[in-house]
């Protein structure tokens, strides 16, 4: 396990010794890797972001204000990915096509195990609009304060809670709308 | 009350397997090393070019060295082809100081016809009592904190540095004793980036396209 503080990592990679900088990546990557695939609601969408983000992240090091504070600013970057990353896709005709695919399913069977419990949230987040999704969670899995969204976002702490409380209703709408039509089928 | 505990049950439970760990690829960090070599690779090959060009004191330029709008208008009408040396002034962090030259803009104007093998050289100064190091970092120096230290004047906390800067919109920020980041209060146009950080901008010579 490397002892070195961030702030450390980041003088030695600024210094030329670009081994460190995947050490620092690693270090603060199962956030942003749960974050962007949550998001992003692909595996293979959130690694292209993922990515791409790491490396803008690399390119812009030096400009890093709080070394101290390397995790949040990374995230920040890779927030702003997965933004610009959603905004650009243009499967969005397939994924809703998939997406109906589990909805019937789930009709059928409601979730039984943890990975499916796991694909029946997923399959309503994505139904969300990116903003509420984003906000979602930011406050619900990433498990950060009203500030914290704010610093990272850029949006207003109350434009934070609106939507939070919008994609909350928006989830029971879609998941126990969907329970309720699959206990009547069944 | 019943419906909160309601809610939090649900969010609790739509949260919980949305806590669960995402992996990442197993070959996911030895594609970001490539990358990273390989955009390491073509800066220190973009650097070798840089360094392979002559320095800007060997090169056939015109510098221009004057300390406000009226001497550089007086320096102008003698010397057709300068360009003049822009003023940055600068407030101390959390206001603690007044502005060295409030009525320079933060925008280094050129009074003259600008060459394109002009150099311009931008004086910046920062008031920072008790400040121990004040680095200058820009694009112009690849945001390095160690590449452009302001000097200290000895008096007042003022710093100061100049520094040959090529025509164009410019941005910079300060960061005192090797730390502390301040985008500069008086400047007339900041910026925050997509990585959160505020900068100042500073546009060197007429008509530089912004």
């Amino acid at each position: 396990m490397d002892l070195r503080t961030d702030s450390t990592l980041i003088a030695s990679v600024l210094d030329g010794h670009v081994d460190d900088y995947t050490v620092l990546v690693r270090r603060h990557s199962a956030r942003c890797t749960r974050y962007a695939t949550r998001m992003l609601g692909s595996a293979d969408d959130a690694d292209e972001a993922l990515q791409s983000a790491f490396l803008r992240a690399y390119r812009a090091l030096a400009r890093c204000r709080d070394r101290e504070r390397f995790d949040a600013w990374l995230m920040r970057i890779v927030l702003n990915e997965c933004r610009t990353f959603a905004a650009r896709r243009t499967r969005r005709e397939r994924r809703l096509v998939r997406d109906e695919l589990v909805l019937t399913r789930l009709v059928a069977a409601p979730a039984q195990d943890e990975a499916a419990a796991l694909g029946e949230v997923q399959c309503a987040l994505d139904r969300l609009d990116a903003s509420l999704r984003e906000a979602f969670l930011l406050k619900h899995v990433e498990d950060l304060s009203y500030e914290e969204m704010s610093a990272l976002t850029g949006v207003g702490i109350s434009a934070l809670k609106m939507r939070v409380k919008r994609a909350c209703a928006r989830l029971r709408e879609l998941l126990e709308g969907v329970r309720t039509t699959g206990g009547r089928t069944a | 009350m019943v419906e909160q505990n309601d809610d939090r049950a649900f969010v609790e439970r739509i949260a919980k397997p949305l806590r669960a760990d995402a992996p990442l690829a197993a070959d996911f960090m030895s594609r970001l090393d490539a990358a990273v070599r390989a955009d390491a690779r073509a800066a220190r090959r973009a650097h070798h070019e840089r360094d392979a060009t002559p320095p800007w004191w060997r090169r056939r330029v015109t510098v221009q060295l004057s300390l406000s709008p009226i001497v550089g208008l007086a320096l102008a009408a003698g010397l057709a082809t300068v360009a003049v040396l822009g003023a940055v002034a600068l407030r101390a962090p959390g206001g603690a100081g007044a502005a060295v030259s409030p009525t320079a803009p933060p925008v280094a104007t050129a009074l003259a016809p600008v060459r394109t093998d002009t150099v311009h050289i931008v004086r910046f100064v920062f008031i920072a009592p008790g400040a121990a190091s004040v680095a200058l970092v820009g694009d112009f120096n690849n945001w390095q904190r160690t590449a452009t230290l302001l000097r200290h004047t000895g008096s007042d906390g003022i710093w100061t540095v100049s520094v040959p800067m090529s025509r164009g919109v410019h941005q910079y920020a300060f960061v005192i004793n090797g730390t502390q980041w301040v985008a500069d209060p008086a400047a007339g146009t900041t910026v925050t980036d997509d990585f959160g950080t505020t900068t100042s901008v500073v546009t060197v010579g007429s008509g530089a396209s912004s």
